[in-house]
């Protein structure tokens, strides 16, 4: 098959009366999503096709209709976070120029603040069923979502069907499902880590509960959440997983149906692991590792009982549908074990490219023996066994929360203040914390600071802890110091 | 209770902390912080919060949480 919405019909055929997507109040099955879908699908036929179409996505099952009636449409969508600030959501838009915004009945007071001028809906209910479908297919887009860039300027990733098909192909044989899945989704559905729980669910007739967030602050109320929606199958941050460990919540509780636990976006400490292998023993664990410029993830790291002698875990071999290398400065490719190198991925779940930019595009995508590459950016070594063991970022991305923030872009942000003459913004690995430097030219306070950054970032990219200094140690080049005040921070 | 505020101020400075009593049922507290509130609070009162205490009842506010220690330090 080559396009999404053929499987999302497939599906619907095969399975009408299976629950499609729940939230906490309310569910559709797979025949009662198509028809919603319908009926937001007749105000989306006036568009002309291939444009994309933002979609201000919520924890309910209607943004996921939202997203298939994009999809069926003809169109691509962009999932965005509507609580963004004002500025980054304009400088989006800007970007993007999407024709029209789908979103929540709580946005309609997000949209009035914004520059847009484009159509806005959010009670999508037409009584017109008869729409006809025109999807895109093949390498023509799915989606696009936007990554952190350095300069602070908006990035956006463009994914085709063809990689997202891709990697569903590839990801379900590795790892197939069973009749009765049910996905239990923590990642918002305008991150593109989402993306892997809606599209693997379609594809294998799954069931997605969205969880709501504020089961994520509290452990125990979480755990019997999952029990009580019989949730099987995640794939989490884990940041998510630790909350249940690292506050002993097994001691009250365990989740009794988990069978398949997936997790990405950062490293799992190994400690928190052994606590979840010892209390859910007979679930299967995966470490996986993807980047926004491939279509699901590329390499994979099962976990066996024996963790004694590993410190971090690797992330393991590629996927079946991806060949990686490791090549040095050189470009050449390294095969022996402990030497580090940079990540090179080829594979048909690559991304498209991004947005209207081929510069940054023709930067890190291009073409070698008729293969499309992407240089990762990520430095990895492998181990005694071949696994490949992920060694840092090459430049100053980090992940938090799952979450790929640029150092650069909060000190873009930090810099564009006329109260900071210059700052230096790094991450306290151990205690997870975002860590901003400053040297000042007029009397602020920290809180003050704060604020001032609530409008430029967002919520999760606003440093912890600001350190105000009179002057910022530089180092013989005049730089700032940053392997001194790493030093503070250690 | 000073300690306890101090603590929160650390965690997020924008909440008043001292009128809010919906800290979890209204998704004040952001997801995942709790992780670093419950370690902070264990080491500043040398106390192990049992999970059964891990429920909105005892985190909703500050006056809750202060109890919620008190009942701990009692219990020890």
């Amino acid at each position: 098959m080559d396009s999404i919405w053929k499987i999302f019909l497939t599906t619907v055929t095969k399975f009408p009366q299976k629950i499609a997507v729940a939230d906490q109040n309310s569910s559709y099955t797979y025949e009662e999503l198509f028809a919603k879908i319908k009926s937001i699908n007749s105000l989306l036929a006036k568009y002309q096709r291939k444009n994309p179409i933002a979609i201000f996505a919520g924890r309910n099952i209607d943004t996921v209709a939202q997203i298939l009636a994009v999809i069926g449409s003809g169109n691509y969508y962009i999932p965005l976070d509507s609580s963004l600030p004002k500025e980054k959501l304009n400088a989006i838009l800007a970007d993007a120029k999407p024709v029209a915004i789908l979103g929540q009945k709580e946005d309609e007071k997000v949209i009035e603040n914004l520059n847009f001028q484009g159509d806005f809906y959010t009670n999508l209910d037409s009584s017109d069923k008869d729409c006809e479908f025109s999807p895109l297919s093949g390498d023509e887009p799915l989606y696009m979502v936007y990554t952190s860039g350095s300069t602070g300027n908006p990035k956006g990733v463009l994914k085709s069907n063809n990689a997202v098909i891709s990697f569903l192909e590839a990801f379900s044989t590795l790892f197939p499902f069973e009749e009765e899945t049910i996905i239990g989704n923590q990642t918002p559905l305008f991150f593109d880590a989402s993306a892997k729980d809606l599209y693997l669910s379609i594809y294998n007739g799954a069931t997605l509960e969205i969880i709501p967030t504020e089961k994520f602050i509290l452990p125990v109320g979480l755990v019997n959440y999952l029990n009580e929606r019989k949730i099987n199958w995640i794939c989490w941050v884990p940041s998510a997983l630790c909350l249940i460990s690292q506050l002993n919540a097994f001691m009250e509780v365990k989740p009794e149906y988990l069978k398949r636990i997936f997790f990405v976006g950062e490293a799992f400490p190994v400690k928190q692991l052994k606590k979840w292998l010892e209390n859910v023993p007979n679930a299967k664990y995966v470490n996986l590792y993807g980047s926004s410029e491939i279509a699901g993830v590329c390499c994979y790291y099962e976990i066996n009982n024996n963790l004694e002698n590993i410190d971090v875990l690797p992330m393991g071999k590629a996927m079946p549908n991806c060949e990686i290398t490791l090549r040095d400065e050189k470009n050449q490719i390294i095969n022996e074990s402990g030497v580090v190198g940079e990540i090179f991925i080829s594979s048909p779940a690559l991304a498209l490219g991004y947005y209207h930019n081929e510069e940054q595009t023709n930067a890190v995508f291009f073409k070698e023996d008729n293969k499309r590459v992407f240089q990762s950016g990520d430095l990895a070594r492998y181990d005694e066994e071949g696994n490949l063991c992920f060694v840092s970022r090459k430049d100053f991305q980090i992940k938090y929360m799952g979450r790929r923030i640029e150092l650069g872009e909060i000190e873009a942000a930090c810099d564009k203040l006329p109260e900071i003459n210059r700052c230096c913004c790094l991450y306290d690995e151990k205690r997870k914390i975002i860590t901003l430097f400053c040297e000042l030219n007029s009397e602020l306070t920290v809180s003050e600071i704060r604020n001032l950054l609530k409008d430029k970032l967002a919520t999760y990219m606003i440093p912890g802890k600001i350190n105000i200094y009179e002057k910022l140690p530089l180092n013989a080049n005049g730089k700032i110091d940053r392997q001194l005040l790493k030093k503070t921070i250690m | 209770m000073e300690k306890l505020m101090e603590i929160l101020m650390e965690i997020n400075p924008d909440i008043d902390y001292k009128t809010e009593k919906n800290l979890i049922d209204g998704k004040i507290l952001d997801s995942f912080s709790i992780v670093n509130l419950v370690a902070q609070i264990s080491e500043t009162f040398d106390i192990e919060i049992s999970p059964k205490y891990l429920i909105p009842k005892y985190f909703n506010s500050v006056d809750a949480m202060w109890e919620m220690i008190q009942a701990i330090l009692d219990e020890e």
